[in-house]
């Protein structure tokens, strides 16, 4: 697949996704409501790479989308590490099935909730395994939410208002298969 | 033939490379998830530099997002307008009478302070900084403020708004500086029950109201009692407002945070520097050949109540 894309392209590719990805980064950390029960803030940055891996793998690098996950870790102020390697096992995840993604939005829709609820299972997970305190499962369900519903608004946004379309599928038989 | 092996080791090298890169960046994060774990201020420093440098693009994006939430917020307080009237109204009727007992008391004080010849300490300065940014996420209550070194902010130091005390600097860049909320998981500070006086630790526990830990005893706390600092360890000035207790029961007593967090836009940083004299034979192993005086020994006492009250630091 990354032959398909143009070094020019794949790099403007890139470029975009660094800028919406930051971009994503700075609203999620918008001082909005600082109380510990106010409804938490998505997660745009998962919605940013999911889009993008799905529809422009070739510019959608693991090392990129690890930075900038490295960026909101230590940005924000919680954990650091573990946003960004859940943030690229997901973004992997929807690479290794972006075929069936690109075919059947609904499909996508469902991958997006499934991760949405497991990117803050497994960092209560990995805070169990730490020793280290968790907030409520009630806080986290209604972050995932919250992230999924900010992952489908970011896709129709990127898909439709800033034409960020899905590069050519190589090989129709190769659906839910790695490239 | 050759210009082929040269494209295919070229290809060969890009990929080693970029797997490098990728295993080098895993081993990053979880070097950086130990140092969290640690507490280790090698992760702080690292984030202060980084919001450091963000802090620009961090503002230019907060501007117009705390704008649009503050015209939700002002249309959900013009949907109950005549509600708010009512309860305003009600608020000056209890401030008025307040105010009458404040100037009562304060003619009161004066007198006593006559009366006892009292020498009153330096009083506590304070920088104010504006909320750029909160920590997005629930594993963490933070705030970042616009302020860092170049202001005078220092690492530890109390922030409060107009409320009461809303956390502790626990990262300071040049121009930036992160302050952990009172409800954050991290967050302990002394306190002691108004009128009791029972000292506690509040301990932060992700929810909208602290525990109060190490409790002597229940007994004389009751939900409206006042929650205030107690300076003990130097890290806060003393009797900072907190909040008040709002339940009380068998497995302990909760706290109402008095900062309001819901629209926490501006904050003071208080610049206190307690004395770290140790000059007391309670504070060596081995005695002093000549005792200090009594009076010497409690003045020098970290935490001493010399410093004002919060609204007191606002008027410097």
């Amino acid at each position: 697949m990354a032959g398909n894309a143009s070094r020019p392209a794949r790099f403007a590719g890139m470029a975009a996704l660094a800028a919406l990805g930051w971009l994503a980064i700075l609203i999620g950390l918008a001082p909005i409501d600082a109380r510990a029960a106010a409804w938490p803030a998505p997660d745009l940055l998962f919605g940013v790479v999911a889009c993008f891996v799905v529809r422009r793998p070739s510019s959608s690098p693991a090392a990129l989308i690890l930075v900038l996950g490295l960026a909101r870790d230590v940005l924000g102020g919680g954990p650091a590490g573990l946003g960004a390697l859940t943030l690229w096992a997901a973004a992997e995840y929807l690479r290794f099935h972006r075929d069936r993604f690109i075919r059947s939005p609904l499909a996508e829709a469902g991958a997006l909730a499934a991760l949405s609820l497991l990117l803050p299972l497994a960092h209560l997970v990995a805070m169990t395994a730490l020793f280290a305190p968790s907030p409520p499962l009630s806080v986290l369900a209604l972050g995932a939410a919250s992230t999924f519903a900010a992952a489908l608004a970011v896709r129709v946004l990127l898909v439709h208002l800033l034409r960020i379309g899905g590069e050519a599928v190589e090989n129709h038989r190769l659906i839910g298969r790695a490239r | 033939m050759a210009a082929r092996e040269r494209e295919d080791i070229g290809a060969e090298f890009g990929r080693l490379l970029r797997r490098g890169l990728i295993v080098a960046l895993v081993l990053l994060a979880l070097a950086l998830l130990v140092l969290w774990r640690a507490d280790s201020p090698r992760l702080e420093r690292l984030r202060m530099s980084l919001a450091d440098w963000a802090t620009p693009s961090v503002e230019m994006t907060a501007d117009p997002i705390g704008a649009l939430s503050d015209m939700a917020a002002d249309f959900r307080d013009f949907t109950r307008v005549h509600e708010r009237n009512r309860e305003l109204r009600a608020e000056i009727q209890r401030l008025r009478a307040w105010r009458e007992t404040a100037q009562q008391l304060e003619q009161e004080n004066a007198q006593l302070r006559a009366l006892n010849n009292l020498r009153l300490g330096s009083r506590t300065g304070f920088v104010a900084g504006e909320v750029i940014a909160d920590s997005g996420s629930p594993f963490a209550q933070s705030a970042l403020l616009n302020i860092g070194a170049d202001d005078g902010v220092i690492d530890g130091a109390a922030a409060v708004d107009g409320e009461g005390l809303v956390g502790r600097v626990v990262g300071v860049g040049r121009r930036a500086s992160r302050v952990l909320l009172l409800t954050d998981f991290n967050s302990r500070v002394p306190v002691k029950v108004l009128p009791s006086g029972r000292r506690a630790i509040l301990s932060g526990e992700n929810s909208d109201s602290p525990r109060l830990s190490f409790l002597d005893a229940l007994a004389g706390v009751a939900p409206g009692d006042q929650v205030v600092t107690t300076g003990d360890g130097g890290v806060f000035p003393p009797d900072l407002p907190v909040g008040r207790v709002a339940v009380v029961g068998e497995y302990g007593a909760r706290v109402q945070v008095a900062a309001d967090y819901e629209r926490l836009e501006f904050v003071r940083i208080l610049l206190y520097r307690p004395s770290t004299r140790i000059d007391t034979p309670g504070g060596l192993i081995a005695p002093r050949e000549s005792p200090a005086e009594p009076g010497d020994a409690e003045g020098a006492a970290p935490g001493a109540p010399d410093a004002p009250l919060l609204g007191q630091a606002g008027a410097d």
